[in-house]
């Protein structure tokens, strides 16, 4: 199979960086929200649900978009497979969820976001990317993994580019996204699990 | 080719496929407990011995299974693959998360090692086996054990309340008096191999399968049936098998007025109108992560006897689309069936399986 990384992208407490270059720089931010709505504003501006969505669907949306802006992803496409992963699920909105049930009365918004596989399908929705999905729960970003996850995907014949993302559901922002396709940026073969950790942990 | 065992599960009525094969033909539900809510709404639920959580269940599948995979090259060559949504924790930030469960269990189950998690929402069971047939099929492995697993957790019970999807009846999947979900705990398990077991009589070969997005809303069922008319065509198409060939579907069928009317809308539009459709949701009503290969392996049992449960209370047909909905039981009349699951976040999951003659 000749695959290779089409393009990479990070998101950071600084901004989103799309193959190492800053395509959006964030100078300051009051909390989560505010750093979401930052980025938000400057990269889709016109999808107003995006307020109601939980951080990671927020996360993805935002990173995905990059791509699509580049017009390295077309919308309306089957040919996508999405794998998301990371360690914790939907912590965040999992203990948001939680504390409407104990407190008051459970919060029917809150509780469609407490399955992480939701974050893929909020940006399906958005660009009509009616391929394959999957969300992973995982101790760490996993090279083994992301091949088997491509080699697997490579099943349903009509699925020809990757979307990967290591999606972390945390406080401090940290997230990777790789688009891989046939397009030999970097070969597959050639490319070495210290490489791909340099860019998911560098 | 990719073979599958008949399978292992743990239910409210107990362990193992045949004593809960008997309770279904005789047309019992297998609900053993009641969930009053907050707002004073009492829920029948399936619940599991009080001492079974995710560790126990994954000790409990894995012993069982040990034997297939204990050889230390077997073992090298299996993948495992456990699919679950809460995997009954989630809210409690000072519980163990599930990775932390499973690598601690996992430590007592060399040489497993490396599992994939699937969390998918209601098609992670149904995922994993297309996903452990695919990596078979890749040659990266030779067999796979996926073990689907989930409880109901107040968590989760007053989640699907609060989104008023929630029955206080039993559920009646594709009736037109159906007024939502009825929810239990679960846990099933199949054995994926390039080899035919050789002592194990009535195996099945997984002939292909897929998954498709809605890509249309995250928690309503599209109302075109798009990703589950797209989940199966592209099943089809990677078993090879004509549309004439399946002689039995066993749907997602929730109970759900959306859902059930979403599949329907699907089965129709594919052509299916004549092929005998059961939703098992009516016996144990839904288990989230479990409920593909659940159903999965109570689907393969129906087959194998040559015979097909009734859809459980189904008075009336309560969907548009024309399809054979299940009234009474049935002779099965092929060896090939199509399982589908649909869920939120507008992911569908098909397979198809064939007995081996």
């Amino acid at each position: 199979m000749s695959l290779g990384i089409k393009a990479y992208i990070s998101l950071s407490p600084s901004g989103i960086c799309f193959n190492d270059e800053m395509f959006l720089k964030v100078d300051h931010y009051d909390d989560l929200k505010d750093f979401f709505k930052q980025l938000y504003t400057n990269i889709i501006g016109n999808y107003p649900k995006f307020h109601k969505m939980d951080n990671l669907s927020k996360i993805g949306l935002l990173m995905t978009e990059v791509l699509v802006k580049k017009e390295l992803i077309t919308p309306e496409n089957d040919g996508l497979g999405i794998v998301f992963a990371n360690p914790t699920s939907s912590k965040t909105v999992d203990q948001l969820f939680e504390n409407s049930r104990i407190e008051e009365a459970p919060s029917p918004a809150l509780f469609v976001y407490t399955l992480p596989n939701i974050s893929i399908g909020e940006l399906t929705i958005r660009h009509k990317f009616f391929g394959e999905s999957l969300f992973l729960l995982s101790p760490r970003p996993d090279f083994y993994q992301l091949k088997e996850a491509i080699l697997s995907f490579s099943g349903n014949e009509k699925i020809n580019s990757f979307l990967y993302c290591w999606i972390e559901d945390d406080e401090i922002p940290s997230s990777k996204m790789l688009l891989i396709n046939n397009d030999k940026t970097y070969s597959l073969n050639d490319f070495e699990l210290v490489h791909f950790q340099q860019l998911l942990n560098g | 080719m990719v073979f599958i065992d008949r399978g292992h599960i743990i239910t409210s009525a107990g362990e193992g496929v045949a004593k809960n094969a008997e309770m279904l033909f005789a047309g019992n539900h297998l609900f053993n407990a009641q969930y009053q809510s907050k707002s004073g709404v009492t829920y029948p639920v399936g619940r599991l011995e009080p001492s079974m959580n995710l560790e126990e269940g994954l000790k409990s599948i894995l012993v069982h299974y040990q034997s297939k995979f204990s050889d230390l090259e077997t073992g090298r060559r299996t993948k495992l693959i456990i699919t679950t949504t809460k995997g009954g924790v989630g809210g409690d930030p000072n519980a163990k998360g599930i990775v932390e469960i499973v690598y601690n269990v996992l430590k007592r189950f060399e040489p497993l090692s490396n599992p994939w998690i699937i969390s998918n929402a209601c098609v992670s069971g149904v995922m994993g086996i297309i996903h452990g047939t695919n990596l078979i099929r890749s040659g990266m492995y030779d067999h796979a054990l996926v073990i689907g697993i989930d409880f109901a957790t107040d968590f989760i019970l007053d989640g699907f309340e609060s989104l008023h999807a929630m029955s206080a009846d039993l559920c009646r999947p594709f009736d037109a008096k159906r007024t939502g979900i009825n929810l239990s705990d679960a846990i099933a398990a199949v054995w994926l191999s390039k080899d035919k077991s050789s002592n194990e009589k009535g195996d099945f070969e997984v002939l292909g399968g897929a998954s498709a997005n809605d890509a249309n809303h995250i928690s309503g069922p599209s109302r075109t049936g798009e990703g589950l008319y797209r989940s199966v065509s592209d099943a089809l198409r990677q078993s090879g098998v004509a549309l004439e060939e399946i002689g039995y579907i066993n749907a997602h069928g929730t109970g759900t007025m959306y859902n059930d009317e979403m599949e329907s809308i699907a089965f129709d539009r594919l052509g299916m109108g004549k092929i005998p459709v059961n939703s098992l949701k009516g016996y144990f009503g839904h288990t989230l992560g479990a409920a593909g290969v659940l159903e999965t392996v109570l689907a393969m049992e129906q087959v194998s006897k040559g015979k097909l449960l009734a859809n459980r209370l189904l008075s009336e047909k309560g969907v548009s689309g024309d399809i054979n909905l299940l009234a009474n039981i049935e002779a099965s009349q092929s060896p090939v069936f199509l399982k589908t699951s649909s869920g939120f976040g507008g992911i569908n999951s098909s397979i198809i399986l064939k007995q081996c003659l």
